[in-house]
């Protein structure tokens, strides 16, 4: 009986079939690693903008300037009051 | 008689056989005609199954101020959704739901039985909300929600100075597009690129593959800087607010900006509103300043004097005041004061005490189109370039259609609609020197050796140098703004108290105005033009008593804030005179504040050894214009000036200019003349 595909050919081809779905799962592993670590950025970037909203909201010029009168009892320095250090005039 | 056996079971074979095939082949076929055949339609099927389509919303940038400053920024809230389709017991949650959230439970049900598969059930929950659903186990400890119900992520807006430049900086729809002020108006830009991707899912719907490439094209809006200054634009709106209440005014509005580069600094309106909040009447929303327009009134002189010099002018020029009473087509124009009954007087004398029949006769002089074309050279009747919406254009008539009535009165800002932002360019123009700046709210990176900001001339400097004169004479002692003056600083400007037409009658109203003053203070960087108006004043209308000092108060939060010296820090001789004079009347103030600012100032000085710019004792130079050789002397008065006269006759010229400041015992040049100058 005459030989009509080479006795190798059969491994190859589970090998290559096994490859492919192995390939496949290593893309969806990838993905899903990848969604994680998307999260995570997410999840940072969430905290920052809080952080900066936080920040924000401190330095706010009102919150500033309530503060200053009501904390440490300041308030607006009369006109002779003013000193202006490291600047020219022309 | 029976047949053969063998024969019989190989027909029966071969018929199964037949059979077999028969069916196989129609498989065959049929599997054919599913794959070739209805590719498509099952393709569809298919992919419904395992494909999906991801809508990405990239953040919207944040609006930050000059120095960095957040105005708008994101945060992630969460919303709850529902699918009605999977939802058991819709009557029971939607009970539930209406008494955390509010809302009508009944409202709430008919949205759960509908045949939708996406309803939104509370966009943006508050954190108490959340803890509030937590509390009656609506979201389990472990984060699950009853079947058919789930959370959302999503980004809100906020703005985490509240109502600070709430006009300026505008807001968003609850997803996240812009609808007011900047958000609107650079909406493109903020928002960055939506993108919708194709995904592959799981059986859980998570995401197994992602067009990478379609990814790429993801971006975030782009950040937003603004000229204004957050803290002083904090400032400027405190003031603003107690002037409107002070005044008892409707409306008041403030422009600061760089008469150098156009750029705002601080643009406040009030009322103000928390661009936080929902339901805020669109009268709080209005940008004043660039959507409103108002006949400018008297800070129109001015300009209108500076059109006059451009024209052959001379700023000694004199016009007669006709005693106070001028009458045009019939009509009487009057001084703002029945005392004010002038007779010869310059136009530096008009700008000084806010003249209107002397503004009517040389627009009269001038003519329709001389008028009109110099106005329009100044910005009126034109968008300024800022590019914020809402802006107005303003009205002038054109000149073949003008009246002489319509003319004198355009001579003193009435009869003509101009924004208060083209009031402050055109002094601006003043103030630097000729140049018609545009006005700009975004901030653009400059190298200190990038070339200045390119603006048409349309005045010389000289002529911008002698209306700034004029306008210091407007805030001395015998001007009508001598109440935005403020410390040792060269206040220039000019108050303006325009009537309003009374939508009744459709007459001018002797009840409402709007008042304003526009000014600058001189020989200070940055160049600062400021601008204040207040809508409708009650008690005191005038500008004098309510746009002037609030320009004051204004100012000296500028001065503050940029640290402006004033030119006149006069009659010390060093630096350490200046400050122990100064450290000893902070010593003296009684409250605690200045205390600890003399220490501070007092250690700052020991540690930089810092030198302030020192000038020699100097007074201020007051105008002698019109005035007679007697009465110059008079009003030169003790001040240590050597006069030196000219010719016979009423004061034509003075060197030293008036408003500048001169050190004792300089002589005066004054020139005499008894017709020159006279018109």
């Amino acid at each position: 009986m005459k030989k009509w595909l080479p006795i190798w050919i059969l491994p190859v081809i589970v090998v290559m079939a096994v490859g492919t779905v192995w390939l496949r799962l290593r893309i969806v592993d990838t993905t899903y690693a990848i969604g994680q670590t998307d999260r995570q950025i997410e999840n940072v970037r969430h905290e920052k903008e809080k952080l900066e909203l936080s920040v924000a909201r401190l330095r706010s010029p009102g919150r500033l300037e309530s503060l200053a009168r009501r904390k440490f009892k300041l308030a607006p320095p009369r006109p002779e009051q003013v000193v202006h250090l490291g600047s020219r005039s022309r | 008689m029976s047949a053969d056996p063998g024969v019989s079971y190989r027909r029966r074979l071969t018929a199964v056989a037949v059979a077999c095939f028969l069916i196989a082949g129609a498989v065959v076929i049929r599997a054919a005609t599913i794959q070739v055949l209805e590719d498509a339609r099952l393709a569809r099927l298919a992919s419904r199954q395992f494909q999906s389509k991801l809508l990405i919303r990239p953040r919207r940038g944040p609006i930050v101020d000059r120095n960095g400053d957040s105005f708008a920024v994101n945060v992630e809230v969460k919303s709850l959704a529902a699918d009605p389709s999977k939802v058991k017991e819709a009557d029971r949650y939607s009970a539930i739901l209406s008494r955390i959230l509010g809302g009508s439970s009944k409202k709430l049900s008919r949205r759960l039985r509908s045949k939708r598969s996406f309803v939104w059930i509370h966009r943006h929950l508050r954190e108490e909300q959340l803890a509030s659903l937590r509390k009656h186990r609506f979201i389990e400890g472990s984060g699950d929600l009853p079947d058919g119900f789930w959370l959302v992520r999503e980004i809100k807006r906020v703005y985490p100075h509240g109502d600070v430049a709430s006009q300026v900086i505008g807001n968003v729809n609850i997803d996240s597009e812009g609808i007011e002020g900047t958000e609107l108006w650079l909406n493109d830009r903020l928002r960055g690129e939506v993108v919708s991707l194709d995904a592959y899912k799981d059986a859980l719907g998570r995401p197994t593959f992602i067009d990478a490439v379609a990814a790429k094209h993801i971006r975030d809006g782009l950040p937003v800087k603004l000229t204004l200054d957050a803290p002083l634009q904090f400032a400027v709106e405190k003031e603003l607010r107690s002037a409107v209440e002070k005044s008892r005014s409707q409306a008041g509005s403030v422009l600061a900006m760089n008469a150098d580069t156009g750029e705002i600094l601080a643009m406040a309106n009030y009322p103000v509103y928390n661009a936080n909040r929902k339901g805020v009447p669109a009268s709080a929303k209005r940008n004043r300043l660039i959507t409103d327009g108002f006949e400018p009134g008297s800070t129109i002189k001015p300009i209108v004097a500076a059109i006059a010099l451009s024209d052959g002018w001379s700023i000694t020029d004199r016009l007669y005041g006709e005693k106070g009473k001028f009458t045009v087509q019939g009509k009487t124009i009057t001084e703002a004061e029945s005392h004010e009954q002038f007779e010869y007087i310059t136009l530096a004398e008009m700008i000084q005490y806010s003249s209107n029949v002397v503004a009517a006769k040389l627009a009269l002089k001038l003519g329709a189109k001389k008028l009109v074309d110099g106005l329009t050279l100044f910005g009126f009747g034109s968008r300024t370039g800022l590019g914020f919406p809402g802006e107005i254009s303003g009205w002038l008539a054109p000149p073949d259609k003008l009246k002489p009535l319509q003319i004198a009165n355009m001579g003193f800002g009435q009869g003509m609609m101009s924004t208060r932002i083209q009031v402050a360019r055109a002094y601006a123009a003043i103030l630097n020197g000729g140049r018609l700046v545009e006005p700009t709210l975004i901030m653009k990176e400059r190298a200190p050796d990038d070339p200045p900001v390119e603006a048409t001339r349309i005045i010389k400097e000289e002529t911008a140098r002698r209306i700034r004169n004029a306008l210091l004479l407007a805030t001395s002692d015998t001007g009508t703004g001598n109440k935005a003056r403020y410390g040792d600083y060269r206040i220039a400007g000019k108050t303006g108290t325009a009537q309003v037409v009374d939508p009744k009658t459709k007459t001018y109203s002797s009840t409402d105005y709007i008042v304003s003053f526009a000014g600058f203070a001189m020989d200070v960087e940055p160049k600062v033009v400021i601008l204040t108006s207040l809508d409708h004043p009650r008690g005191s209308y005038y500008a004098t008593d309510t746009a002037a000092p609030l320009f004051r108060e204004v100012f000296r939060e500028i001065s503050t804030r940029f640290n402006l010296p004033a030119p006149a820090v006069i009659g010390k001789t060093t630096a350490e005179d200046l400050l122990t004079d100064r450290l000893a009347r902070a010593a003296a103030a009684p409250t605690p504040v200045m205390s600890k600012a003399a220490t501070a100032i007092a250690d700052l000085i020991e540690e930089e050894d810092s030198l302030i710019s020192i000038e020699s004792p100097a007074k201020e130079m007051p105008s002698l214009l019109g005035l007679s050789a007697r009465e110059a002397l008079q009003r030169l008065g003790a001040g240590g000036f050597t006069m030196h006269l000219e010719g016979f006759g009423v004061v034509v010229s003075q060197k030293p200019d008036p408003g500048s400041f001169v050190k004792t015992g300089t002589t005066i040049r004054v020139r005499l003349s008894e017709k020159s100058g006279l018109r």
